[in-house]
């Protein structure tokens, strides 16, 4: 059904991603949006897709950015697609673009898109969806100025596999099979602290580099792999330190959470997890006096930030400016190349056993 | 029941809630008056100075000793205690919560991570600290066989490690006022989880403790019990029915590993 005055809505790339977690939140937003046309390279999965929301399939992006019906354009493709998918809905014409994290694979790649869409006029929305979750902006306006305010930050995201909440979500098609871990080797090890960091902590990174003031000197102190799929990486920026742990297993409790311990005041934003629409995150930030809760409110991340696209296509500002978006990037890559390093030279920490 | 004699410095009566011990266990305990002779059982302040405090109250014959929340020392200097039961009141490993803890332990994986994180409020603390998370991850029948330390600083610290079993280990401190001191252990297994929520012993305000597996998360009763109570009933039950304490070999054991980890003063 399509609803006069809405945005006509492209999406690059049908996975999982689209499948259970773009198409569930454009699902709640039919007065702004409509899906016009799906592309994927997989024929069959793209017909699938668009087929549920009536929308046309293609296989083709040039296909897809040449169709008028088509005002805004998701880039849910595999990462190093990003880039170019980005460029060229830019230069395409189109209001604005939303892009899955990360939206680069290298900060000399961000820094194009930013140019092209600063030449083009055409916003951009990462799908950080953490940084447009309602709880964590309640938190940040309740909290006050981040940078530099908490000496410890803690990220921690322990999930089931994604397909426990995708199946809740919706009904997955041409989802493709889990990959056999490789044997435990250091750069195994570090393969998987950096596919750890750039997948998942990523999600977060944001976040935390809202509380850094020197993001360019990163110290790590630890990174390894946790069995059977997860990552603990403890660094420090300054004299400000970051714990990042993750665990992917059949614990079917999720508990995604990020604290800020400062000296008179601790914040904790605990999220919902990925897919099931189960509302925005809570905050609460305790003082020696009280503790004051955010939240929850009844939409996520991924509805947040599929709203501030549609305010930017007409003509809002962006609430992250692409300079923001491309320090995010270049602090995720630099974290996971000198945790990923750590890994490979093992080195030993200040005490001696 | 033998109700037995308590007698205790002022900076013990104070770090130990002594009084609202005695007053809670009426039936076993009673304060020694100012004429009496020798009290059963003492109470030596853990501050610094701690073990010379103590070998002088097992020197003069006392049946049970209290050593509240002491700061660490070379293994070494820990004294013998001769027979005589000693028990060490910790803030957070004397919680009755660690024992039914220590059962959603058992078996636990060598490859499944374990947390222990405290939230001080002073950063002159932080050895105490260190030493209740120690004794805690012992009581938990997970005793830190390796520590490194990551980061220590007056805002806290970060220490990796592993237990005997090679489980590894995360131990860290947050020294903030913003929330009442406690402390956390989260185990992680690759299919299930144990949550340990243990408050500063100030109140009787329970422990929280959630065992989580595939069939669901079970929460264990609460227990408002404070650790500084537990610490006293085991003493008492200690002396009147002979049985041995470990706690100071145990101390030795947990203070020759925080040692490899501890700031150079």
């Amino acid at each position: 059904m399509t609803v006069a005055g809405t945005l006509g809505v492209g999406i690059l790339g049908s996975g999982p991603v689209t499948q259970a977690i773009h198409l569930p939140a454009l699902a709640r937003l039919t007065d702004q949006f409509t899906v016009r046309t799906v592309m994927d390279a997989n024929d069959a999965t793209a017909h699938d897709v668009a087929a549920r929301v009536g929308a046309r399939a293609t296989t083709s992006m040039d296909d897809l950015l040449q169709d008028e019906t088509v005002d805004v354009v998701a880039v849910c493709s595999p990462h190093q697609f990003h880039a170019e998918q980005v460029i060229a809905a830019c230069r395409a014409g189109k209001r604005a673009v939303l892009c899955e994290k990360p939206f680069a694979t290298s900060t000399d790649e961000a820094a194009s898109i930013a140019q092209v869409s600063a030449q083009t006029g055409v916003p951009i929305v990462v799908g950080a969806m953490h940084t447009y979750d309602p709880g964590w902006l309640a938190f940040t306006q309740s909290w006050g100025a981040t940078r530099g305010s908490a000496r410890h930050i803690r990220s921690s995201a322990v999930l089931p596999p994604n397909p426990r909440f995708e199946d809740f979500a919706t009904e997955v098609v041409n989802r493709e099979p889990m990959s056999t871990p490789a044997p435990a080797t250091s750069a195994a090890d570090a393969h998987r602290i950096r596919d750890g960091i750039l997948g998942l902590a990523i999600h977060d990174l944001p976040l935390v580099r809202a509380f850094l003031t020197d993001i360019d000197d990163i110290d790590v102190h630890l990174a390894r792999p946790l069995s059977p799929w997860g990552y603990l990486v403890v660094f420090s920026c300054g004299d400000q330190t970051v714990e990042l742990h993750a665990l992917i297993s059949a614990n079917w409790q999720p508990d995604w959470s990020l604290q800020a311990y400062a000296d008179d005041r601790v914040g904790r934003v605990e999220f919902t997890p990925s897919y099931v629409q189960a509302g925005s995150a809570t905050a609460t930030i305790s003082t020696p006096s009280q503790m004051v809760r955010l939240g929850p409110v009844d939409h996520n991340g991924y509805v947040g930030e599929w709203q501030h696209l549609y305010d930017m296509a007409h003509g809002q500002p962006p609430l992250y400016s692409s300079a923001e978006l491309i320090a995010d990037l270049a602090f995720a890559l630099n974290l996971s190349d000198r945790a990923a390093t750590a890994v490979l030279g093992r080195p030993e920490p200040v005490a001696a056993r | 029941m033998t109700i037995l004699e308590v007698s205790a410095t002022t900076e013990a009566r104070a770090g130990g809630d002594i009084a609202p011990v005695i007053a809670s266990l009426p039936v076993s305990l009673v304060a020694a008056g100012p004429d009496a002779g020798g009290p059963d059982l003492v109470a030596v302040d853990g501050g610094p100075g701690w073990p010379q405090r103590a070998a002088d109250r097992l020197a003069h014959g006392v049946r049970g000793l209290v050593v509240i929340q002491p700061v660490p020392v070379a293994p070494a200097e820990v004294p013998t205690a001769s027979g005589v039961p000693v028990v060490v009141d910790y803030r957070f490993a004397g919680n009755p919560a660690i024992e039914t803890a220590a059962d959603a332990f058992a078996r636990w994986p060598a490859d499944a991570m374990i947390e222990v994180s405290v939230v001080g409020s002073d950063s002159a603390d932080l050895g105490r600290i260190l030493v209740d998370q120690l004794a805690t991850l012992r009581r938990l029948g997970q005793a830190a066989a390796e520590l490194d330390r990551l980061t220590w600083r007056a805002s806290g610290y970060y220490l990796r490690g592993a237990t005997a079993t090679g489980s590894p280990l995360l131990v860290s401190a947050h020294v903030t006022t913003g929330e009442p001191s406690a402390l956390r252990v989260r185990g992680l297994a690759a299919d299930g989880a144990v949550e340990l929520t243990v408050p500063n012993p100030g109140t009787a305000r329970p422990a929280y403790l959630v065992r989580i597996t595939r069939d669901g998360a079970t929460t264990a009763p609460s227990l408002w019990e404070t650790s500084h109570r537990a610490a006293w009933r085991r003493l008492h039950a200690a002396v009147t029915e002979t049985q041995p304490t470990a706690d100071l070999s145990d101390l030795r054991k947990d203070l020759a590993v925080a040692g490899r980890v501890l700031p150079t003063p």
